[in-house]
């Protein structure tokens, strides 16, 4: 054999050719009679979720009723999920934190000081000393 | 009736005599397939199944609608065909996916290898194969159902009833797993092999049940997508969705000997003049740390570079990226662009159409 | 026996040197006579002749030309002298998935009365036999011999005079029609390639779906 090949699978990337959002479920839970859900509640009553639910079409919203504080959490689509509190939350404070985790990837978040994260090769390459004219090199 | 083997008189009217007879696959009597003639494609019917699943339970299913939805497919898709994309179970009478997942696979090869043939025509077979796995083997396939956010019906139907679970929900979920499976207790850590499971174990690997199942659904969805919208928007859905990936070909060669594989090649190639190895440049094999760079030659034609700690590792490394840049070279148009595939509009014909590998 | 210089005149500043070609059977390290590598069993010598390509071009006629360089590409197997020249691998990967393609289209695109289809195109044949073995490879061998297109093949077997199947004729054939699809489409597009399977390889007197029919109906033929 000359060439042997070595199993790699392909990298996906989102937002190239298709764009997926990486939050697919929702779970929203209330209670019925604290007062720390009373924001959820409101919420449900007036309707305006149902609006947000039908915006955002991809995500399957589903909401218990369990007795507690009142939480949200967030399925993405790399098996994590991420649980946010929302007790004693104004409607739109509720609102607002939906609209941010349902946009997130479920990847952690991270401190990053460089101007270009890639997986792509440098198009330039990589500088080398050894390919300037001879008379052009470094002396030592 | 159908026989699995070719009958032995009817291979001596045509002249064969065969020893080693060609296997003709035989009916899968589980589906208690039947039909008029042979040859009347619109007349079989796979009996085990009862029904589709209707259209209007299928809207009522909010985990199918969200699926519809994230994916972006065109409202003639319907429910049901996609509700049928997720369902592998062949006993509970709803019509499983078979036939849509060897649709969407024979869509997906054909793309897949159409899009690799003719962007890179002179990838060796091995890596061919191998690149075609990459972007259409089980587990990446199982990536994109995970990514699609398909889920797996996994609790029974007594979980279901405590937890007060709308009955719909099941129908946009991926449904594999039989009541025992998914009642059998698990234990963190360790995984019982199915009878699937253990034939596919190669050392300590294997291809979960899991995979396949996904797999298949993601095969399926673009089969159903071919169905309800034909065969231009499923090309656009390959393209969006897998064709898109990145393709990681420069890590998948491994060479064994990769000068005479060079020199075999360039004999091949009909090139006039032999491969010669030269050092470019040096920095001192004094120095504290010696770098060398060597080119491989052909007359005065360089194909290719490489630089390295030692004069072997470098003439090693000119010689892969020689036969690198020539294994990955891909053809343009006459306007500059990447060249069209067969299956494009106004496609012309400007690629290339690779020789075949070289043997050592 | 022979000793000849090799090497053009331009080149010959690095390659003169003597070799001694060898004609017979096959003995370790000593380098092949071309003139005897490059001829077939049956005596075909490979290259761009009419001779050569004559049943292939007879079959595709103009409307489905290739070029004598494709269609002698078509024609060479990879075990032709060792895989030196162009062979039709590449072709035939093109090809067999077209074929896949299109006969999984053609056998679901007909009106059914499956009230089980999807979108009007029955699903539940896609299983059978024949769905499998219309584009199978011993249809397209039997094919190409019953319409005398594997009379002319650049291919080397262990044993040339067994069987259509046990010397690899079937599976050679079978790769040289994939090659010959891939060829059409790569030559003219998809579109073409589907309808040159359609008019030559569904429409002719030995179609490929009666070969089906009888390859996997074995018995009601035989009669």
């Amino acid at each position: 054999m000359p060439v042997k090949a070595i199993a790699k699978t392909s990298i996906a990337r989102n937002g190239i050719g298709a764009y997926i959002v990486p939050c697919h479920r929702i779970s929203l839970q209330y209670c019925n009679w604290g007062g720390s859900s009373t924001g959820l509640r409101e919420l449900l009553k007036t309707g305006r979720l149902d609006k947000l639910a039908s915006e955002k079409k991809g995500i399957f919203f589903d909401i218990n009723k369990k007795n507690g504080h009142p939480t949200a959490s967030f399925h993405y689509n790399n098996d994590t999920i991420k649980t946010v509190e929302i007790a004693n939350l104004k409607p739109s404070e509720i609102l607002a934190k939906i609209d941010e985790h349902s946009q997130r990837s479920g990847n952690d978040l991270f401190k990053f000081n460089h101007k270009v994260l890639s997986i792509n090769d440098s198009v330039r390459g990589i500088w080398s000393p050894l390919h300037t004219p001879k008379s052009h090199r470094h002396k030592i | 009736m159908i026989k699995g083997t070719i009958h032995q008189t009817w291979s001596r009217s045509l002249g064969v005599v065969s020893r080693r007879s060609y296997h003709v696959p035989s009916i899968n009597k589980a589906l208690k397939t039947e039909y008029d003639t042979i040859n009347d494609y619109g007349s079989y019917k796979n009996n085990v199944f009862t029904h589709r699943l209707p259209e209007s339970t299928a809207q009522q299913s909010p985990s199918l609608v969200a699926l519809h939805s994230r994916l972006n497919l065109p409202s003639k898709y319907s429910l049901s065909t996609l509700s049928q994309a997720l369902n592998l179970n062949i006993n509970d009478g709803l019509v499983n996916n078979f036939g849509l997942n060897t649709l969407g696979k024979n869509l997906l090869s054909y793309y897949v290898s159409e899009h690799l043939l003719v962007k890179y025509p002179r990838l060796p077979m091995p890596i061919h194969n191998v690149a075609v796995d990459s972007l259409m083997g089980h587990e990446t396939l199982h990536e994109i159902g995970k990514i699609w956010g398909i889920q797996v019906d996994s609790s029974t139907k007594l979980d279901k009833y405590l937890s007060q679970e709308s009955e719909f929900i099941k129908y946009g979920k991926l449904r594999f797993l039989s009541e025992q499976q998914k009642g059998e207790v698990k234990e963190s850590g360790v995984h019982e092999l199915s009878s699937q499971e253990s034939k596919t174990k190669i050392d300590s690997s294997f291809i979960s049940d899991e995979a396949q199942a996904y797999a298949s659904a993601v095969r399926s969805i673009i089969g159903g997508l071919y169905t309800h919208t034909g065969e231009e928007a499923t090309k656009k859905f390959i393209q969006d969705h897998i064709l898109s990936r990145k393709l990681p070909l420069e890590e998948m060669f491994q060479f064994n000997q990769p000068t005479r594989e060079l020199v075999r090649l360039c004999d091949k190639l009909n090139f006039a003049e032999p491969l010669e190895i030269r050092l470019i440049a040096e920095t001192g094999r004094l120095s504290a740390h010696a770098i060398y760079v060597a080119g491989a030659f052909c007359g005065t034609e360089k194909l290719g570079e490489g630089i390295g700690s030692s004069i072997a590792e470098a003439k090693t490394r000119s010689v892969v990226n020689a036969l690198m840049s020539y294994y990955l070279y891909s053809p343009l148009d006459s306007e500059g662009n990447a060249a069209k595939v067969p299956s494009d509009k106004d496609y012309k014909f400007e690629g290339i159409v690779g020789l075949g590998d070289v043997s050592i | 026996m022979t000793i000849i210089r090799i090497g053009s005149p331009q080149a010959s500043r690095f390659l003169a040197r003597s070799i001694y070609l060898h004609k017979g059977p096959r003995v370790t390290g000593l380098k092949k006579d071309p003139q005897e590598a490059f001829t077939t069993n049956t005596g075909y010598k490979y290259e761009k002749s009419e001779n050569n390509l004559k049943y292939i071009k007879g079959f595709l006629q103009d409307k489905y030309a290739i070029s004598d360089d494709l269609a002698l590409q078509v024609l060479t197997h990879k075990s032709f002298n060792n895989g030196v020249m162009p062979y039709n691998e590449k072709l035939s990967a093109m090809g067999s998935k077209l074929a896949n393609l299109f006969f999984a289209k053609y056998v679901t695109e007909g009106s059914t009365n499956n009230e089980n289809n999807v979108n009007g195109k029955n699903l539940d044949v896609l299983g059978s036999p024949i769905a499998k073995e219309l584009s199978g490879r011993m249809t397209m061998g039997l094919f190409a011999r019953s319409n005398e297109l594997n009379k002319v093949m650049f291919w080397n077997s262990y044993g040339h005079g067994l069987g259509f199947e046990t010397s690899g004729e079937m599976k050679v054939s079978a790769q040289m029609m994939y090659a010959l699809i891939g060829a059409v489409a790569f030559s003219h597009g998809k579109e073409v390639g589907e309808q040159f399977i359609r008019e030559k390889l569904l429409g002719g007197r030995a179609s490929v779906e009666d070969i089906t029919v009888r390859l996997v109906s074995g018995e009601t033929s035989s009669n």
